[in-house]
Order: structure tokens, then C-alpha cells, then sequence
């Protein structure tokens, strides 16, 4: 098999050849294409320089990270870079850079083609000028020099010009390989037979992780199998029951549904990564990766989540929890793949809230989280569901707090976090901190129970 | 006549900024041929090299050589002669990050690859990680410095009331978003172009051409701007480029150094965190009168800049209040880290914590209004003189005090937050101001100088050189402005041109908020020498007296008896030249009146004073400790601002950066004293959501320098960055509140979740 990748690019098609499909998409737009307009700023899909826009067949636009993303992954999509942003009829500059420059918005400069870019995303999205959206549309993107201020009031000229014509895409209707090494089924049953086929093969969806491989540790995977255009693993499905969202769909997709079902997740969800993150990472990508501090598992245990693992021997179901052996070690066997995650939906009487602690408030990485389900029936609790990230070498449930919660109310739950958890010292926070932080989210608990009405969350202010 | 001095311009690249136009260095198109390096650094942060073994390295796919401190024809050394500052370590390595050698490649990744294969062998030996350790062990790059006057020990004694404190403050990455980058293009003869981002080319010049031994005329430095600098870019980039300037002049070939992320945040030093310890006298109205201070920066593994920082951190102890009796002491601790350096403030922000520190607890003590305390202090009348003996002229103190609590509503939102406070168990607010004195000039007075180059041409376009670079601050238009004031010509028509030594040599750093008060002047100098050309040629070419040469809206205009010739700009040149007219100038300033003696640590360091008034309001969750900056109210002295657009980009930026390292800005080093926070997802800088919601910036109106500064303006690049200051007193107002302000908190910054849980632990006790 000797596919060729192929995109588009500022409305212009690509065809590749004789390149790594590992290669990042920012190395090539800079490297062997010549555009030097898209920055590398930190080569860790955080700072935003290198911000392209995705430009779905639907015309939605969405901001990503030009340097976690690997060539393999363009295929059959649509990329705009700043280069091609111009004015109406093709000529100057396109309006968000206009308003960029007029509101002083730049000073260096080097991190402002990657501002333009998540605000033309924002632009022509149809989003308002309100402040919480904007500071959202940004949260991936960092600067300097400015204070952001000016970028702020950029972004409110901007907000709801027209949504552009959808580019058209060159799909590709079956699987694809690049490279012998970049493998893009196109169906379940052909994800399967490669993976039993390629069992060292790397699991690809979003690369928000593994193209740090790339990126950073300049490191590429040898053989990776992309996900991300499985139909089975991309859906998003709901009943009255339960939520089930495909391994592979991006948090983008994936939110909507989510926070419909389990409100307190629009603030967490908000805080989880940025818009680049949240375009291409995905609920698989965050469980497989089995990362102590990754901010779904938490939510999910509490939540009751169950994972659907399949592979040409079948399928089976095993509840989240039971998921995370020990540090980055998980029960997914060699030739299966995480097809789904299935969460139900709160019962009357049940409430479910979450926590993240961290040191900045967008697009920071957890100290701790945590997710908690309680049933409570006349004012009192009597059932209980409570995972920490951040804690232990696992996200996990917190089964002696649950337990004493039931039988001797909060403060027995508060002593109880000591015995339950070791947690380490790290540069996000030391053990006595998170020890410290995870008692009095207990307490956070317990006022949220006890007076709904009372602001006990600094994001209220 | 576009482009005065005194409005507002654009930057003179926002639309290339914003269409990705904009060239950095390593944008510029390589020459077929052109390498890549890759340093090898120590992973160990205190030891004997045992063996450097490169030839894995060597040995790698593309690599075409490799170089260590054995292979440096001149000197391995960064610093000035007489100081040791190797390139590449010897038989030493004193921190985790250290160069140890350079790997030179056909392509990035095949370097970078050969660079992980080098085999190290070093012997660890101890490492001191810490202040204290240091302190303990009497550690130093250099002897400690006093600023004294008085006899506080005795005015302590007398004194009423007396507190001794103690708190500390940690260093900030720059994390400007370019990183560190040098592309050294080899010519005939050994000459070399390097195109650095350097915020100092003549630096760059003399250390690449001290490690080559060559003479300094044989290198030239470039650039057109930088992807951001803050002080990181001062003298860190010198040892960039000269990695890259060996390896170039060594190969034949174009070599780029360009520092991964990860490299640039580990091998480059920082801002100095310090660690304070002092004692404070003062009488019943908390009037201060003596103050015994210790300040202890982390110098890192060598002496860098670290003397300039501490002399500045002690010249700004002081900040806005009068003290009679002044013992300050600065320790340059010698740790096994990254070698700290220059960062906007440049030991100012860090040196006027003690006082705000200490006017807290002088008003819990008393159980006065920490900021009638703070009013009552400030220098004026029968108080001016500052420690150093320097006067404290043109006084805004005052001023700007009211303003700012006029601007931010004190009265009113006082009241507010304490009932806010009352009414709220778990989160609680804090407001804090801070007034602000900073000291303009390097604190080295032969530093104080500047060149410019302008020439003319027959069309009348103009082009502008200067020895300033430009990282974003805007000097490039505000000199340009400058040059348009002097010709009375359009902005458009001048053309500000790359920062070159070939072209404006002996230059200083763009650094210390001096760039356009030097640059500008210089620029003038040069500017108005063409303008007198051209005024004496047009004055006898058409008969008339100087004073009727009159230059407005891009014309000259003659005044003769009878009649006003009127002709453009650009005929006057042309005319000019067809006179044989010289229409090219060099200028020269230098500032006047500084003097410092930096023994007795006396004299007049500043040309002038820069004031300033902050107000914030923050919230604390008691629970978690986490934060939020609700507010913040500025006033900024920036004199008769020469583009206020400019000027209010970098207050606000500055501001926004002082709060990232008073709160959310952790450097964080293991036990084996390995910096692990190496990036933007470990290193948080603020984001958009951190600014606060309402953000009130207001400058100083109606106040021209009284100084002969550069039309009557001030320098804004580091002041208003020490305006943060009052966040980090609005955080210890709102932990206090906790404990009914009863109990004076002691908050460590920056001032994480984790340092304000802590420092909520502490009120019970």
C-alpha cells in the first residue's frame, strides 16, 4: 500500500510524497513548504504560536496545534494557516488582522499568527463577543508582551462575521496507509485486524499526547494505527439512560452531550486543555494514555463509567475503574482497542460535581482532581461515588472516604484521605498540599451540599 | 504630518506581526549548505567531568562535527576577561544544563539526535540548591554589598516599636516566546555575520570574537527585532550566538543554534529569587525610622549580571518612603543552578518587597491602615534624600497616590470587600496599593550612551539605525517618531532598519527602560546634524537668514522678503546634494549627571525617578487556596509619553507579567537540582482569563519631565511591571481576613494555591 497523503491547504490541494507521515504538520508547513508565517514556540501544543485552523466539510473552523499534529493525521482534511487569511475579494489583509493590528494587539509579534488564527476560528463561528467565550477562544494561546488586553478587544470587533463557505475536501473513502507506517482504517473491522495484526503499532486518535514524540522528543512512533477515522469510534450516542461517546471523538464532540447530562462538567471541560487540545484530543486518547493526572478519569470513575473494549476476539465491558492497573499500565489487552465509554445518567436524587485544582486556571494540567456522585434522599447521603487524579500512581476511587462519608458523615470522610492516599511531591504540588487540598474539597463538598445557594468556588467571583 | 512625538502610533510591524510577514532569525532563508547544532548539556548539577566521550556523537547519521571546550581557538569564556564563565564546561560542572559541548549537523533533528549520544562521565559532587545553604556556607559569586546610612543599629534600639520578619520570593523564566536563537553566516577572510536575537549586538560581537580570538572587526552582529527579550536576551544570548559563531567559523558553513523549548528553559538563567530577613524600628504612628535588611539572591552557578541586580535590588529597598537610618545588605549566593540574570526590574521588583512587607506589619502591629502608613513614609519635603544620596526630584509620590485611590474608588470598595469578607466563611477578598519610585539608568554610569546613523536620500526617504533593538517594546517607532519630529516629515517616510554593530558600533544593551531615552536622543543628535546641513546650504543657496529655513508638514520653507518658497522635502535633499551636501549623520548621546560609587555604594545612579501607583483587588479561596486578580487600577508616570499607545501596551504587559511571577510563575527544581517546570505545561505564565476583569490604566497627565529627557518623556519598559506588587498585597489582605486582619501574614511568593493554604495555616498559630 502506497498511499499518498493528501489535503488541502489554503484552499490549495496538497499531494505528498517521499515524506515521513510522522512529520509534523508545522515542521512541513515551515520546513518544505516555505511558510514561515506558523511559529514553533514551544513544540508541546501549549503556547499556541503554531495555531492553523482545521476547516471541517460542515465549515466549521477549528484552531489546532500545528506541531503535535502529524502529516498522517491531514489527510483528507482542510488547513488554513495565516498565510491564507486575506481580505474580501482576496486582497490585504483578512479582517481579524486588521482588527488585531488597529487594537495594538501586537508587540513582538512572534506569538500573534497564532492568536490571528484561533481568531479567525472564533470569528467565524457564529460565537458572540462575551467575554467568558473569548477568554475560552484563547486559553491556547499565550503572549508576553501584551497583557492581553488589546487581544481581548480584537477579539470582541471580531466576533460574528460571517461564517465562511466550507472548503471542499478531497474525502478519502477507504483505509489508507502511509508510509508502511501510518495506518488510517476506515472501519472497525479493519481498526481490528490491524491492531491484531500490528499489536506494537501505537494507537493514534488526536495526538495530543503522542505527537509530543514528534514534536518534542523529536521521536516519532515507528507504527501507529489513527483512530480517528473509525465511524464506530467517533460516534457520539445518547438514550434516557446512559451517554456513550466514541474512544475517538474529540472533546468538541463530545462535550455538548456531556454537559447536558452532567452540568458541572461545562466549567471542567472548559478548563480541560484548550480549544487546539479540545479539537483534535479525544475521551480515549485520555484513558489510554493512563496518565495519573488526566482529567476525565476521575469524573468518569465517579460518574460510573464503562469501557467498551473490542478486538477480532469480540467485546467486552469493564467499568473505568478497574481500567488502571498501576502507573501507565491499564487492562487493555495487546489486540484490543478502547471503542467506547459509556456513562449514565444521574438517577433523581443524584447529584454529581467536580473539582480541579491548578496552578493557573485555563489550560493547566491537574494537582488534583476529582469527581463525586452522591445520592441524596431526604437531606441525607446514601450513596456515594468519589475518584481523586493526582493522588496515587492511578486516577482512582476513593473507597475508605466513600465508606466513612456513608456511615459517619464528612469529617470522618475528610479523615479518611490520609489513609486512602500517599500522593508524591512534584512541581505541580507537594504531597502535603494535595493531602491538604483534597480534605478541604470535601469540605467544598459538603457546603455545596448544605447550602447549593452559597458561592464556595472562587471561579463564582 | 503623520507620526509626532506625543500621539499615538501603531507598532511599525503590526501588520506584518499580524499576516506572519515578519522576519525572525529563523525565518530567514538558509544558503544551501547551512547546519544545524545541538548542545550537550550536564544532567547533573554538580561535579568532575571524568570523561567527555563525543565520538558517539560524532559518529551519528549527518553529523559533520563536533566541538567542545578543547576546540575554542580563543578564549572559553562568556564573560568579560579577568571573569570565568565558560562556554563549554572543563573539568567542572556547576549546574544541570551546563553546556558541555556543541553537536553540528546536516539537519536539526540528526544534531539533536547525536547530542543524546554523547557519552558523559561526571563524578557527582555536592550541590547547593538552596539560598540558605548557601547563605550557611557563606557561598557568594561575589563579596557582599552595603548600602548604609545612619546608625540603624542604635535607631533600632531606640526606636518604639521593632519588628524583625522574614520571606522569600522566587525567580521568574523569561518565556519569551522566540527562543534563544543565533545563525552565524561565515565570510572571506574569517569575517562572520551573525544574525542573533539578542538584545545586546555589541556583546554578541566581543564574545564571539573573544571565543574565536579574533578582533572584533572581523564580526557583525544583526537583527531586525526579537520574538520577546525581557532581560533574557541580554547577555544569554551572547553564548548562543558564540556556539554558533564557532561552529560556523570552524566549518566553513552557515550554522543556526535555535534552543528547543526544553534546552532554552534549563541552560538560561532567570530572575533572581531572594529570600529576605529584616528588622524594621518605627514610633507610635508607624512613622518608619530605621530598617536593618538582608536580601539574598540566587546568583546561580556564576556572576552574570548578578552585581547589577543586587546594586539595583539595594537602591530600590527604599522604594517611596523616607528612612533615616538604612542598613541594607545584598548576598549574591552562589547555588548550583542556572546562572540568573537580567529580567525587567532587574533586581528593582525584587528589592521593594521588604518595605511593602514591612508597612503590612508595621499597621497590624499598630492597627493603623497599612496605606495612611505607607502615605505617611513617602519621601518628601525634609525626607528626599535616598539612601544612596541621590535626591528624590520632580516628586509624583503623592500624586499618583491619589489618583489611583480616586481611579480605583478606595473609599468605597474598602468597605465593600470587608463586607464581602464578613458576609463570606470561604472566600474571602483582599485589596492592596503600592506606590511606586523607580530608578532610570544602568547603574553603571559608562553604560549610559548610545549611537545612531541616519542618512538622507535625494527622494527625501530617510533611514534610521540605532544601536537599540527591537523585542516588541516599540522603540523602533517612537525613535522613528523622533526623526520625524526633527524633519517635520510624515513617520512613513522614514525606514527603521535592522540593529547592526556594522552600523551603529560600541553599543549598550537594549535593557534598563532606557532604550528610547538613549536611543532617541542619539537619533536626534544625528537627525538634527542633517537638518543643520541642509538649514545652512538652503540658507545661503537662497539668501536668506537660518531662522527663515522653516520645516513643517514635509516641506521646507523659505521666507524670503516677498515671497514664501514652498518645496518638499525631498527637493530640498536633492538640492542638497547637488550642492554636495553631506545627508548623512551619525549622533551621539550620553546621559548626564549619573555618578555612582559602587564601593560605598553613593552616588546619583538615576537621571531621574519614575513614579507610579497601583491598587488591586483580588479573591482567595480559603479552601483551596486558589486565586483571582478581580482588578487593578494603574498610574503611570511616563512623563510627556512619546506615543501613549505604546506606552499603555507596556504597562499593561508589564503589569500582567509582574503578576505571573508574584503568583502562578513556579520554577520548581528536584532534589537532584534538575529544573523540572521546562515548558508552557509545567511553567505557568498567565493567560488571557488571568488579566484582570477590570483593569483601569491611567498615565500621569500633564507631567513632562522636568529632566532634558527626549521631549520631556520617561522610560516605561520596567517600571509599571513592579505596579504587581499591590497583588501580592491584595493577597496577604484577603488571607489576613481570614483571621480578621488580626495576625500579619506572611506569604512567600509567588504566591501559588499552595503558598496561600500555607500561608492560612500559619494565622492559627
Amino acid at each position: 500500500m502506497a498511499d499518498r497523503i493528501r489535503f488541502v491547504l489554503n484552499d490549495q490541494p496538497v499531494e505528498l510524497d517521499g515524506l515521513s507521515p510522522m512529520t509534523t504538520l508545522l515542521d512541513w508547513l515551515r520546513d518544505h513548504r516555505g511558510l514561515k508565517g506558523t511559529k514553533e514556540g514551544c513544540a508541546e501544543g501549549d503556547c499556541g504560536a503554531c495555531t492553523v485552523v482545521l476547516e471541517r466539510a460542515d465549515g466549521q473552523r477549528e484552531a489546532m496545534n500545528s506541531c503535535i499534529a502529524l502529516l498522517g493525521q491531514i489527510d483528507g482534511q482542510a488547513v488554513r494557516t495565516v498565510e491564507g487569511l486575506h481580505g474580501p475579494g482576496g486582497g490585504g489583509p483578512h479582517a481579524v488582522q486588521v482588527a488585531m493590528a488597529e487594537s495594538d494587539a501586537t508587540q513582538c509579534g512572534f506569538c500573534t499568527p497564532g492568536f490571528v488564527m484561533s481568531a479567525y476560528a472564533f470569528a467565524t463561528g457564529g460565537e458572540k463577543a462575551e467575554l467568558d467565550t473569548i477568554h475560552d477562544a484563547l486559553a491556547g494561546n499565550l503572549c508576553r508582551c501584551t497583557g492581553y488586553r488589546p487581544i481581548v478587544e480584537a477579539m470582541t470587533k471580531v466576533a460574528g462575521l460571517p461564517v465562511e463557505p466550507a472548503p471542499r475536501l478531497s474525502t478519502r473513502a477507504g483505509s489508507a496507509s502511509f508510509d508502511g507506517s501510518f495506518h488510517a482504517p476506515r472501519s472497525l473491522a479493519e481498526l481490528l485486524a490491524m491492531r491484531a495484526r500490528q499489536p506494537e503499532a501505537l494507537l493514534l486518535a488526536g495526538a495530543t499526547d503522542l505527537g509530543l514524540l514528534a514534536s518534542r522528543a523529536r521521536k516519532p512512533p515507528a507504527a501507529v494505527i489513527h483512530v480517528a477515522h473509525v465511524p464506530e469510534l467517533t460516534a457520539v450516542r445518547e438514550t434516557d439512560k446512559q451517554v456513550t461517546i466514541g474512544a475517538a471523538a474529540s472533546y468538541a464532540q463530545a462535550m455538548p452531550a456531556l454537559i447536558a447530562s452532567y452540568p458541572a462538567l461545562k466549567t471542567y471541560l472548559a478548563r480541560l486543555g484548550s480549544r487546539q487540545i479540545r479539537s483534535m484530543g479525544t475521551l480515549g486518547g485520555n484513558i489510554g494514555t493512563a496518565s495519573p493526572i488526566g482529567d476525565m478519569p476521575p469524573v468518569l470513575i465517579a460518574l460510573e463509567a464503562r469501557l467498551r473494549l473490542t478486538s477480532t476476539r469480540g467485546a467486552r465491558e469493564l467499568p473505568l475503574e478497574d481500567f488502571f492497573l498501576d502507573y501507565r499500565k491499564t487492562a487493555l489487552a495487546a489486540d484490543e482497542v478502547i471503542e467506547s465509554i459509556t456513562v449514565p445518567k444521574l438517577w433523581p436524587h443524584e447529584v454529581f460535581f467536580c473539582d480541579k485544582l491548578s496552578k493557573r486556571r485555563d489550560q493547566d494540567i491537574s494537582t488534583v482532581a476529582a469527581g463525586y456522585r452522591l445520592r441524596i434522599e431526604s437531606g441525607r447521603i446514601d450513596d456515594v461515588r468519589i475518584a481523586f487524579g493526582g493522588m496515587a500512581a492511578t486516577p482512582r476511587r476513593a473507597r475508605t472516604v466513600e465508606a466513612a462519608l456513608k456511615k459517619d458523615g464528612f469529617a470522618a470522610a475528610i479523615a479518611a484521605i490520609e489513609t486512602e492516599f500517599k500522593p508524591i511531591d512534584d512541581w505541580r504540588g507537594s504531597a502535603a498540599y494535595r493531602l491538604q487540598a483534597a480534605r478541604n474539597l470535601l469540605r467544598r463538598l459538603e457546603l455545596r451540599v448544605a447550602s447549593p445557594m452559597h458561592a464556595v468556588d472562587v471561579e463564582a467571583l | 504630518m503623520k507620526g509626532q512625538v506625543h500621539t499615538a502610533q501603531r507598532h511599525d510591524s503590526a501588520l506584518k506581526h499580524v499576516t506572519g510577514q515578519a522576519l525572525y532569525i529563523d525565518d530567514i532563508a538558509e544558503p544551501p549548505g547551512t547546519l544545524h547544532a545541538a548542545l550537550v548539556l550536564s544532567p547533573i548539577a554538580s561535579g568532575r567531568v571524568r570523561k567527555l566521550d563525543l565520538s558517539p556523537a560524532a559518529s551519528s547519521p549527518g553529523v559533520v562535527a563536533v566541538f567542545a571546550a578543547g576546540d575554542i581557538p580563543g578564549l572559553n569564556n562568556i564573560a568579560s576577561p579577568g571573569k570565568h564563565e565558560p562556554l563549554f564546561a572543563e573539568d567542572k560542572v556547576e549546574h544541570a544544563g551546563q553546556p558541555l559541548a556543541l553537536v553540528v549537523a546536516h539537519s536539526l533533528d540528526a544534531a539533536r539526535a547525536a547530542a543524546e549520544r554523547a557519552r558523559l562521565d561526571i563524578e557527582p559532587g555536592e550541590a547547593i540548591l538552596d539560598i540558605q545553604t548557601a547563605l550557611a556556607r557563606q557561598a557568594y559569586v561575589q563579596a557582599p554589598s552595603t548600602i548604609l546610612r545612619g546608625d540603624p543599629a542604635a535607631a533600632l534600639k531606640t526606636a518604639p516599636h521593632k519588628l524583625t520578619a522574614e520571606f522569600g520570593v522566587g525567580g521568574q523564566e523569561h518565556f519569551y516566546l522566540e527562543g534563544q536563537i543565533a545563525f552565524a553566516l561565515p565570510g572571506e577572510d574569517g569575517d562572520l555575520v551573525v544574525h542573533s536575537s539578542t538584545q545586546h549586538p555589541t556583546e554578541v560581537q566581543h564574545v564571539c570574537a573573544q571565543v574565536l580570538g579574533c578582533e572584533y572587526n572581523r564580526v557583525t552582529t544583526m537583527v531586525r527585532r526579537l520574538g520577546g527579550g525581557f532581560g533574557g536576551k541580554e547577555s544569554n544570548a551572547s553564548w548562543v550566538a558564540a556556539a554558533a559563531a564557532l561552529a560556523a567559523a570552524k566549518t566553513g558553513k552557515p550554522v543556526k543554534l535555535r534552543l528547543p523549548r526544553e534546552i532554552d528553559i534549563i541552560a538560561t538563567g532567570k530572575r533572581h529569587g531572594f529570600d529576605y530577613r529584616y528588622t524594621v524600628g518605627f514610633d507610635d504612628e508607624g512613622r518608619v525610622l530605621a530598617l536593618d535588611a538582608s536580601l539574598a539572591a540566587d546568583a546561580g552557578w556564576s556572576l552574570d549580571m548578578t552585581p547589577g541586580v543586587v546594586a539595583r535590588a539595594l537602591t530600590h529597598v527604599d522604594n517611596a518612603y523616607w528612612i533615616p537610618h538604612v542598613r541594607a545588605v545584598g548576598y549574591a549566593c552562589r547555588t548550583n543552578k542556572q546562572s540568573n540574570t537580567a529580567f525587567r526590574g532587574f533586581g528593582g521588583p525584587q528589592g521593594v518587597l521588604v518595605m511593602e512587607d514591612a508597612i503590612d506589619r508595621i499597621a497590624r502591629h499598630l492597627g493603623r491602615d497599612a496605606n495612611d502608613v505607607r502615605a505617611l513614609n513617602f519621601y518628601g519635603p525634609g525626607g528626599d534624600e535616598t539612601p544612596y544620596g541621590q535626591k528624590v526630584d520632580e516628586n509624583h509620590l503623592a500624586r499618583c497616590w491619589a489618583e489611583v485611590k480616586q481611579l480605583g474608588e478606595w473609599e468605597r470598595r474598602r468597605a465593600e470587600v470587608d463586607a464581602f469578607n464578613q458576609a463570606n466563611p470561604v472566600l474571602k477578598r483582599g485589596l492592596g496599593l503600592f506606590p511606586l519610585k523607580f530608578g532610570i539608568s544602568f547603574n553603571i554610569p559608562h553604560m549610559n550612551q548610545a549611537g545612531a546613523l541616519v542618512h538622507v536620500y535625494t527622494d527625501g526617504s530617510i533611514r534610521l539605525n540605532h544601536g537599540g533593538t527591537e523585542m516588541g517594546q516599540g522603540l523602533f517607532i517612537k525613535v522613528a517618531q523622533v526623526v520625524a519630529e526633527v524633519f517635520k516629515v510624515d513617520i512613513d517616510r522614514i525606514r527603521p532598519s535592522a540593529t547592526s554593530t556594522a552600523e551603529v558600533p560600541n553599543t549598550s544593551p537594549t535593557a534598563a527602560s532606557t532604550g528610547s531615552d538613549l536611543n532617541g536622543w542619539a537619533a536626534w543628535e544625528a537627525a538634527n546634524t542633517i537638518r543643520q546641513h541642509m538649514v545652512t546650504f538652503a540658507a545661503e543657496h537662497f539668501g536668506v537668514a537660518a531662522e527663515d529655513i522653516e520645516f513643517a508638514d514635509g516641506n521646507v520653507r523659505i521666507a524670503k522678503p516677498g515671497s514664501n518658497q514652498v518645496m518638499s522635502f525631498g527637493e530640498i535633499a536633492k538640492l542638497c546634494y547637488l550642492g554636495r551636501v553631506s545627508l548623512s549623520s551619525t549622533g551621539f548621546y550620553k546621559t548626564p549627571k549619573v555618578h555612582w560609587d559602587a564601593a560605598a555604594m553613593r552616588g546619583h545612579p538615576f537621571f531621574y525617578f519614575s513614579f507610579g501607583a497601583a491598587m488591586a483587588e483580588v479573591a482567595i479561596d480559603t479552601l483551596t487556596g486558589e486565586s483571582r486578580v478581580l482588578r487593578a487600577d494603574l498610574v503611570q508616570d511616563c512623563g510627556a509619553s512619546l506615543n501613549p499607545a505604546i506606552d499603555l501596551g507596556q504597562i499593561e504587559g508589564a503589569f500582567v507579567q509582574g503578576q505571573g511571577w508574584l503568583t502562578c510563575e513556579e520554577l520548581w527544581w528536584d532534589k537532584q537540582g534538575r529544573l523540572r517546570t521546562v515548558g508552557p505545561s509545567t511553567y505557568k505564565i498567565p493567560g488571557s482569563r488571568d488579566v484582570p476583569a477590570v483593569f483601569n490604566v491611567r498615565m500621569l497627565e500633564n507631567a513632562p519631565s522636568r529632566e532634558a529627557t527626549i521631549f520631556r518623556s520617561k522610560a516605561v519598559g520596567e517600571p509599571p511591571l513592579l505596579l504587581a506588587t499591590a497583588v501580592w498585597t491584595a493577597l496577604k489582605d484577603a488571607i489576613g481576613a481570614v483571621a480578621d486582619h488580626r495576625t500579619a501574614v506572611r506569604l512567600d511568593a509567588p504566591a501559588t494555591p499552595e503558598r496561600v493554604l500555607a500561608a492560612i495555616a500559619t494565622l492559627g498559630k
